[in-house]
């Protein structure tokens, strides 16, 4: 399981990240100073670190210095937006850089970027027997290729991110469309039979009574 | 063309005026008086010939033979010619009416000159330039053996001419000379001289081009050095606006990104908790979580903006002082107070009754923010004391105004050292996760700050780490 070590000092976005990350399915690891960061590295390994600029103790860049000898991805996370910020971070050797205030799924999107990069993540999301690209936007059910309207796959991609969690229809809609809703979400529902019918995912994507979708986790992982 | 390139032709220019001037007369004047010296000489000279030659006349056997009068006198001269040197007898002589006895002039002149000459002005000399050589002419009256003569003689003062001729020259080679040599002297004195405008210059070139520092500082008591002196003072003036004018965009940019920083960590607190929120159905754990977060922050930006309004409303309006007794003050403040953190207890420790000029609610919120701060210090023995001291205003001793010194202190962690000069900083704090945790909001000790400044004070703030912070401020007292 892929580790990420947060390092970010405001108590809310730490706990806030810790639960969007582990919801993606991340471990996650958090400490709240720049000390008690370069401590963590000395004695665990992780395969990425977020990292607040503005930190207690030793600040982000001076963490940085102490992180790249070790090859660990870094992304900078931080309220500094001013561009020369933004440079300095990315010519410091970060690898991306996070703006607050940011969206949950803009910071998961980022993480899973870097991590392919780096080639620690996963290159495919798999679960019950099917395996999503999101680079070369390809679904394989069972080895075979199954053919999805781009609606239909950022859907899929979408649900196979947060598994195991009861989706509000309007706010799935949303993300998906990037438009709200108008009235009614049949719109919705056609996409999510159509998958459920492609994929053969009758119970998988379950329908939960007033709020919207689910998709099931598998049981091992 | 530059100054000194200037000054250097003008003066060369009067130079060679003045010395060419000067030149010119004393050759003159020397030329005239070589002049006159030789016609001097040659005028006696003319008066011995003429002796000579009447003697010589008077000697003769028969001296009324005009005949013989002329051989006589064509004689006497030969032989005066002869004895002199032939240059020094060349004569005309003729008698009264006209009639030529003797004649012996150089070439080139003719009878006609001497005739013109005799019957001219007598006792002028005259000058004949006869090709290269000059010549005198005298003319004179003489009287030998009853007749009458008139006797016109020439000699040469070409060695004059010569003279003024080789002088001319000199002068003129000496000049050439000179004229190069003075010229570099005169070019060297006036750069000498407009060493100090060249300074000024680059001076005023140096901060044109942004070295604002930049001072031409020329010692002296001349008019450059005074003009030096005044723009040095200029360009200090002009430093000094400069520093400000950057240090406040400083400041202020300072405060923007504090701002901004203060702003975002909120906002990313409230987007992210929210969104989860809607997005998902979350346990119940997690909805009262996020909720407290959501409820946290905004608490927070809600007091921060309405610190901050108030921060940006002082900073333009002059506050209208309100004269009212300073217990009064106190009952206020301990009714708005209400639970202090961790159970602290405040303690006043109020000196007699006074009366204060004061703006009631500004004051109000700068006691209670202090009174907070000092509990959130955690102070050991659990109280917060605020005391009371007439006294006369001791940042200005010209206007000793009677003034109430109020202070707050405590006995908690203290501030450090190094933060001290920085804490009336908007957004400045020396903990951050306390501050937070406290409920601080980061520009409290700014708005005190403004408050005091309003009441023509300044906080002053003493403290030591692990034992505790006192900060005063002094309000204007009423008789």
């Amino acid at each position: 399981m892929i580790h990420i070590l947060v390092v970010e000092d405001e108590r809310p976005i730490s706990d806030l990240i810790l639960l969007t990350l582990r919801q993606a399915g991340y471990r996650c690891s958090a400490v709240y100073d720049g000390l008690a960061a370069a401590d963590w590295l000395e004695a665990n390994t992780c395969d990425l670190v977020l990292l607040d600029i503005m930190l207690p103790g030793a600040d982000g860049y001076e963490v940085l210095e102490y992180i790249r000898p070790t090859g660990i991805p870094v992304i900078f996370l931080t309220a500094k937006t001013q561009l020369h910020d933004r440079v300095y971070g990315l010519e410091s050797g970060a690898d991306d850089y996070i703006c607050k205030p940011f969206a949950p799924a803009e910071l998961v999107a980022r993480v899973e970027t870097v991590l392919r990069r780096c080639g620690r993540g996963k290159e495919k999301l798999s679960m019950w027997g099917v395996e999503l690209d999101p680079v070369q936007r390809t679904v394989l059910s069972g080895g075979e290729p199954v053919e999805l309207t781009p609606r239909e796959f950022d859907l899929l991609l979408y649900l196979m991110r947060t598994p195991g969690v009861a989706l509000y229809r309007d706010v799935l809609f949303e993300r998906v469309w990037g438009t709200l809703p108008d009235s009614d979400t049949r719109t919705l529902d056609l996409h999510i039979g159509r998958l459920r019918q492609k994929l053969g995912w009758q119970d998988r994507i379950t329908t939960v009574y007033r709020i919207g979708y689910r998709l099931e986790k598998e049981e091992n992982t | 063309m530059k100054f000194a390139t200037k000054l250097t032709l003008v003066v060369l220019l009067l130079l060679n005026f003045c010395v060419g001037l000067v030149s010119t007369i004393l050759l003159q004047r020397n030329f005239d008086s070589m002049l006159t010296d030789s016609c001097g000489q040659y005028a006696r000279m003319q008066i011995s010939l003429c002796r000579s030659i009447r003697d010589s006349v008077q000697a003769l056997p028969q001296p009324q033979d005009a005949a013989a009068r002329v051989s006589g006198i064509r004689r006497a001269a030969e032989s005066a010619g002869a004895y002199l040197g032939v240059q020094y007898a060349r004569v005309y002589i003729r008698e009264k009416d006209g009639t030529a006895v003797y004649k012996n002039l150089p070439e080139g002149f003719s009878e006609v000159d001497a005739v013109r000459a005799l019957e001219g002005d007598p006792r002028r000399h005259l000058i004949y330039p006869v090709g290269d050589t000059h010549y005198a002419g005298f003319c004179m009256q003489m009287e030998a053996a009853g007749v009458h003569y008139q006797v016109f003689s020439v000699y040469d003062v070409s060695n004059v001419f010569v003279q003024r001729d080789i002088q001319r020259r000199s002068v003129l080679v000496m000049m050439l000379i000179l004229l190069p040599v003075s010229a570099a002297a005169v070019w060297g004195v006036c750069t000498l001289l407009t060493r100090n405008i060249r300074r000024l210059e680059s001076a005023a070139a140096a901060i044109a081009g942004g070295a604002y520092e930049q001072r031409s500082g020329i010692a002296g008591g001349d008019e450059i050095a005074s003009l030096s002196r005044s723009f040095d003072d200029m360009a200090g003036t002009v430093e000094e606006t400069i520093r400000t004018l950057q240090q406040n965009l400083h400041q202020r940019e300072e405060f923007v990104a504090a701002f901004t920083h203060e702003i975002k960590t909120p906002m990313t607190t409230m987007i992210g908790y929210s969104d989860l929120l809607r997005s998902q159905s979350c346990d119940a754990e997690t909805v009262h979580l996020a909720a407290g977060y959501i409820h946290a922050e905004t608490s927070r930006l809600a007091s921060l903006s309405h610190n901050l309004l108030m921060l940006l409303g002082l900073s333009r309006e002059k506050a209208e002082l309100q004269i009212m007794p300073f217990s009064l003050l106190l009952q206020r403040l301990q009714d708005s107070l209400g639970e202090l953190p961790g159970g602290v207890r405040l303690a006043v420790e109020a000196g007699g009754e006074c009366t204060v000029a004061v703006q009631p609610d500004l004051v109000l919120v700068l006691l209670r923010n202090l009174v907070q701060n000092a509990a959130r210090a955690k102070p050991r023995d659990g109280r917060v004391v605020l005391c009371c001291e007439k006294r006369q205003r001791s940042s200005d001793a010209e206007c000793a105004a009677p003034v109430l010194a109020v202070t707050v202190s405590d006995t908690g962690c203290g501030i450090p050292e190094k933060d001290l000069p920085h804490v009336t900083q908007p957004f400045y704090m020396v903990d951050k996760s306390r501050a937070r945790s406290g409920g601080g909001s980061g520009i409290g000790l700014a708005l005190c700050e403004r408050i005091a400044a309003l009441h023509g004070s300044r906080l002053s703030i003493e403290s030591t780490v692990g034992v505790g912070t006192a900060v005063t401020v002094e309000l204007p007292l009423t008789e």
